[in-house]
């Protein structure tokens, strides 16, 4: 399978008051055509930034991309003369909250349409023609009647299917959806992703699930990108990941997931708090709160490797993944 | 909508009614009795006492007011003491000119305000933001009277390239619309870059970069137009300080509208002409901040439809 993008040891900063921040610290993954990738991690992992570096948003002037590459489909995305006309054609993003990433300002119909107009040169009419097809395909009832509503006569679920919309009009090849259902209701969680799932079936695009809700993606994902600390922790598909986690954060998460059957009495949390970005633990940034640290552990990074256990795609950066294993729940 | 266009206007009767009482009021307040000053110091009682009772002013304060307000109401404010004529008709006269020299006051601003806030938020904490940030704020802090007195000092006598007074041609136009707009530009600019530089982190400012948009699209149509909503209020409300400013610009720079009308008459207890002048601002004023409003609405789709 060949890769559609792949990140490669990239790394993106941010001034702060209190210091330079490495919000990504040499992240590496791959997306493979039609595939869907689960970006996993808790706030402040890096993941969204990820995301943004992809999508050249990185907010400026405090943020800056440090190093390593992003390519796509063999371009190089981090060169501006290389990335243009990829985003918003070929890659497309979805945001968390869909009220503020909509303009409050203009109607939806323009600002889906804006997206023939501008790449295309569609005209008005042809536009808003074309928006109504959207509209209608992400199933927004009443589709010719809202086209000139505003974001805010919109619930929180349309919204979010006017962003997809907006997102699908030019048929990406590879649509990042960032914390898609976080803002909604739990009963409109479903429904969008449903609705992802049957776009990109539809479409055959690949897709990148941001999200720190291990529940929301065990359905949808073929495989797991976990970070922590701006770094990725661990990687396989997600059956694999899931099941024999590699490394002690993701076999945390895993017990720390409520589960319906009563199997489990009580939740494990993991001990301790994320840590700080502006003064990160040495060596593995996940030892102070990690039951198999040992002096190794605060001393060396530990690097991704394939696991012990077959397929060599589950991979984790962990020196004592071994251990990890055999006490998996 | 349209009931609250209705309540609107209503409210702003009240608004004028509160001006015309306040001027009224101060009016009387100041020394000086018109008839003597419109006599000279060399009348006698008696004539004093005729042009008294001729002007009304030998009433009670309670029936001058009940008198005057009845005639306000038909836009009467009687003959100008001075100048022998009607005093509605005088201020009608002297509208044109200070209505061009506030538009184009106007026009100026937002001309040069708004693109250079805009290049201060783009290129914000640079030495660009800091420079213009700094002449904004000289701009703001700088009193017109003295500006208007070195422009003419500079431009007029040194230089000899544009008249220091009067009007009639462009170049009569060009010192007093400096003079006036300077203050309005800067609080503009300043406005502008505050207001851009709130919206460039929005959620919809980063959905039109990633929807692959050009940078101009996305600053001038996506941000700018948000970044206005707030602008429109400031501006509508700068506008009155603006028209304020046309009384003192017009007198440095002898500029023939209604603020130089209204010193002059304000000096000679031209009662009439005063109240007339005043009256007519407060309007324009009233009139301008309903018509920010239903511009507000008109740019923020959320208000319009709050009013529903």
């Amino acid at each position: 399978m060949t890769a559609l993008m792949r990140v490669r040891e990239l790394r993106v900063e941010f001034d702060t008051s209190g210091g330079v921040v490495t919000a990504v610290d040499g992240a590496s993954f791959e997306v493979a055509a039609g595939e869907t990738v689960a970006l996993l991690g808790e706030s402040g992992s890096g993941k969204s930034v990820t995301a943004q570096a992809v999508m050249g948003i990185v907010p400026k002037p405090a943020g800056r991309i440090a190093g390593g590459s992003i390519t796509y489909d063999g371009r190089d995305l981090l060169t501006p003369g290389a990335a243009k006309g990829l985003r918003g054609r070929e890659i497309a993003m979805v945001f968390q909250d869909p009220l503020s990433s909509l303009n409050p300002v203009f109607r939806v119909g323009a600002q889906i349409g804006e997206m023939f107009r501008r790449h295309r040169g569609a005209s008005r009419r042809e536009a808003r023609a074309a928006a109504l097809e959207l509209m209608k395909r992400v199933g927004i009832p009443a589709a010719s009647k809202r086209l000139d509503d505003y974001p805010h006569q919109f619930s929180g679920g349309m919204r979010q299917r006017v962003m997809i919309a907006m997102a699908l009009a030019l048929s990406p090849r590879l649509l990042i959806a960032d914390e898609p259902t976080t803002a909604l209701d739990v009963t409109v969680q479903a429904q969008i992703m449903d609705l992802l799932a049957r776009l990109q079936a539809e479409e055959g695009m690949s897709l990148v699930l941001i999200t720190h809700d291990l529940g929301v993606v065990a359905d949808v994902a073929d495989r797991v990108v976990l970070m922590y600390a701006g770094r990725v922790v661990e990687t396989g598909p997600i059956r694999e990941v899931y099941e024999h986690s590699g490394h002690p954060y993701t076999a945390g998460l895993m017990g720390s997931v409520p589960v319906l059957d009563g199997a489990r009495d009580r939740l494990t949390p993991i001990q301790g708090s994320p840590p700080d970005l502006l003064s990160l633990p040495t060596g593995c940034s996940f030892h102070p709160r990690c039951h198999y640290a040992d002096p190794l552990c605060t001393t060396d990074q530990p690097n991704l490797r394939p696991l012990p256990t077959p397929p060599p795609q589950h991979q984790a950066a962990c020196h004592h993944p071994e251990g990890v294993l055999n006490h998996a729940p | 909508m349209g009931a609250y266009v209705v309540r609107r206007l209503v409210f702003s009767l009240f608004v004028l009614w509160g001006a015309v009482t306040i001027i009224f009021v101060v009016l009387r307040l100041v020394p000086g009795d018109p008839a003597y000053i419109m006599l000279g110091p060399d009348a006698d009682q008696a004539q004093v006492d005729a042009l008294r009772a001729q002007l009304g002013l030998d009433h009670s304060l309670i029936q001058q007011y009940a008198t005057y307000l009845a005639n306000v109401v038909h836009l009467d404010f009687g003959q100008s003491f001075r100048l022998n004529a009607d005093s509605m008709s005088l201020v009608m006269q002297r509208v044109p000119a200070t209505i061009q020299l506030a538009t184009t006051a106007l026009l100026l601003s937002l001309l040069i305000g708004l693109p250079l806030g805009v290049i201060a938020a783009l290129r914000a904490h640079s030495w660009v933001d800091r420079t213009i940030s700094v002449f904004s704020l000289m701009g703001q802090s700088t009193p017109s009277f003295w500006l208007g007195i070195v422009l003419i000092l500079v431009f007029a006598r040194g230089l000899k390239v544009l008249p220091s007074a009067g009007s009639g041609t462009w170049s009569h136009l060009v010192l007093p619309t400096i003079t006036l707009a300077l203050p309005f530009l800067a609080i503009l600019v300043r406005l502008t870059r505050s207001g851009l530089l709130e919206v460039v982190h929005e959620g919809y400012v980063q959905t039109a970069r990633a929807k692959g948009l050009g940078e101009g699209i996305v600053i001038l149509v996506h941000a700018l137009r948000n970044a206005l909503i707030p602008i429109v209020t400031v501006v509508g409300l700068q506008f009155g300080a603006l028209l304020g400013g046309t009384v003192i610009v017009e007198t440095v720079f002898a500029w023939p509208g209604v603020g130089r009308l209204l010193i002059d008459s304000i000096g000679r207890r031209d009662y009439g002409v005063v109240q007339a002048s005043i009256l007519l601002v407060a309007t324009i004023f009233v009139v301008i901040n309903l018509l920010v409003d239903l511009l507000y609405g008109f740019l923020d789709p959320r208000v319009r439809l709050a009013g529903d």
